[in-house]
């Protein structure tokens, strides 16, 4: 018999154990069990940290962008608020002064301006005959003529288009102005404002790779009609060049019923796919510029149009395929003629 | 000292509560101690068992922790941790287990047999009766009367385990081993999802897969280990 060494009580000589105080004598090897649910709980936060930390860069990034926008530093990341925002507008106080232009000068290019109005597109190519030397003596002239009108004119419809973001370039926004008016003297008219929502251009946009796209914009939607069906695009809008019409631009139901002749300034070098897919009653289309890509199916199908597509290109104008569209008019179900925009 | 005189020892310190089974080999009584007021498992068998000496020198939150494991002239006495809880069988008794809840408990189950296959010991009597939830949430692996210890044997000599849950081999088909086990734990799965034995109802979907694998009659169809069947839990 020996005594416990905890209790002294008395215990079997060979026993592990005592039994009047419940204790052990011999250690024993503890084995450790694998906890399961640890690895779980681990995986668990971490993937709660991600979540948090993507969260919190599209935040930032977003919020980077505003700021970027604000200080109109170049940002091609896809931010949609500001697409909307941009909202400029080429007045209809432009549209009467040159109609009265029109009728005190003969430049030849408001013969062809007036003509295009007064017959909406059917004696067009009457006018076509007109050389390319008289385009350029009157750029010079519009520039002159409509300088100074434009700061009057820039007022007006800053008040308007009041949800124009770009307050910090009034100067660019004039200059945007002129520009539109002198697209405005080679081209239809157009009497009533058009708002054009646009954004900054970003990488793709343009098709080419690696192309410099600061200072450019991309035409994304129509915001306000115009009452004679006659659209000019501006070359410039909110002080940046205009290089593409997006697709579904001039699709909203509203607009898409009104367009029935269309100018495309020579800065625009695309029109994506879609852009005038449901403007059924698009007769007339004019490229003022010699190198344009138009997707195929830009344009609404030929059996959903209302009579026939013309579209107006001078002789020279090629696609980024380097396609005439004297020979590949038909590809777009559409009937080509020379014009010198 | 015979078993006899161990036990008028015992009473002196202990006062019986309960006799948990009364076999003819084996004899299960539950103790509790007159002046700490805790209880003890007492198991008088007539043959030694070589696995309870195996378990005395370890210590597994998923194992009953042996205190001593005592040889005497007429048999064997083997004094054991008793763990407040409720059996699987108990608690079947309310409902059937989900597969989550199942998941749980025969993922600890297997960590148990881990150990005991590690050591050489085969439990063979994997069942719902055998298997204790603690109040504090642990799950504990009981009754080591039919383990043995794995040996070179062409087959099992004696019969042992439950019906229904002991694999063809532990009825006398080949040798135990491991996946004897793998076999009662299958079981114990469907038995825990569908209340029913797999050969009446076989569980849905995973669980369903599991069951059907680990009750392969060709003990080499079944998870080759207890760690592989928990992974696949």
């Amino acid at each position: 018999m020996k005594k416990c060494p905890k209790c002294r009580a008395e215990i079997q000589e060979n026993a592990r154990f005592c039994l009047y105080c419940m204790t052990s004598f011999e250690e024993k090897q503890e084995i450790k069990t694998k906890k399961e649910n640890n690895k779980r709980w681990l995986i668990f936060v971490a993937a709660v940290l991600v979540f948090v930390v993507i969260i919190f860069s599209v935040f930032a990034i977003a919020l980077n962008n505003k700021t970027g926008n604000s200080s109109n530093t170049t940002d091609y990341s896809p931010v949609i608020s500001s697409e909307n925002d941009c909202v400029a507008s080429n007045g209809d106080k432009m549209s009467s002064q040159q109609n009265k232009e029109n009728n005190k000068t003969e430049s030849n290019k408001e013969t062809l301006f007036t003509s295009t109005s007064s017959t909406k597109g059917s004696s067009l190519d009457n006018n076509s005959n007109v050389n390319t030397t008289s385009i350029n003596t009157t750029d010079d002239e519009k520039s002159n003529v409509t300088s100074p009108k434009s700061g009057e004119v820039s007022k007006n419809s800053s008040k308007g288009s009041a949800t124009s973001d770009n307050k910090t370039n009034n100067t660019d926004f004039d200059a945007s102005l002129t520009t539109s008016t002198a697209s405005l003297s080679s081209t239809p008219t157009q009497t009533v404002a058009v708002s054009y929502i646009y954004r900054d251009a970003k990488y793709g946009d343009d098709f080419s790779v690696g192309a410099n796209l600061e200072n450019s914009v991309v035409i994304t939607g129509v915001k306000t009609a115009s009452a004679n069906g006659e659209y000019i695009i501006p070359d410039t809008l909110g002080g940046k060049k205009v290089i593409a019409v997006m697709g579904l631009a001039f699709c909203d139901e509203k607009i898409s019923k009104t367009v029935k002749k269309v100018v495309v300034p020579s800065s625009v070098k695309n029109i994506w796919d879609n852009a005038f897919a449901s403007c059924y009653n698009l007769t007339d289309i004019y490229f003022c510029g010699n190198s344009i890509y138009t997707e195929v199916n830009a344009f609404a199908e030929k059996s959903k149009r209302n009579g026939t597509l013309i579209i107006h290109c001078s002789a020279n104008c090629s696609d980024r395929n380097y396609r005439y569209y004297k020979n590949s008019a038909s590809n777009y179900g559409a009937k080509y003629e020379e014009w010198n925009g | 000292m015979t078993v006899e005189e161990y036990l008028t020892e015992i009473f002196k310190v202990y006062s019986l509560v309960s006799v948990l089974s009364d076999k003819n080999d084996c004899r299960v009584l539950k103790l509790k101690n007159k002046k700490y007021d805790k209880y003890i498992v007492l198991r008088q068998f007539s043959k030694p068992l070589s696995a309870y000496e195996e378990l005395y020198s370890i210590k597994c939150e998923n194992l009953p922790l042996i205190y001593d494991v005592i040889n005497l002239d007429d048999g064997q006495i083997v004094l054991e941790e008793f763990i407040e809880g409720l059996t699987i069988d108990e608690v079947m008794e309310t409902g059937k287990y989900r597969y989550m809840g199942t998941r749980r408990v025969l993922r600890s189950v297997c960590q148990a047999l881990t150990v005991l296959h590690n050591r050489g010991i085969v439990h063979r009597d994997v069942k719902p009766e055998n298997i204790v939830i603690g109040k504090d949430g642990r799950v504990v692996l009981i009754d080591f009367n039919a383990a043995r210890k794995i040996s070179a044997a062409n087959r099992d000599t004696t019969i042992m385990g439950t019906v229904g849950y002991a694999s063809p081999e532990q009825l006398g088909v080949a040798q135990s081993d491991a996946r004897t086990d793998i076999y009662a734990v299958g079981v114990l799965l469907n038995v825990m999802v569908t209340g029913k034995h797999p050969s009446e109802k076989l569980a849905k979907g995973k669980a369903g897969r599991i069951v059907r694998k680990c009750t392969s009659v060709n003990p080499d169809e079944r998870y080759k280990s207890v760690e592989k069947l928990a992974s696949a839990l």
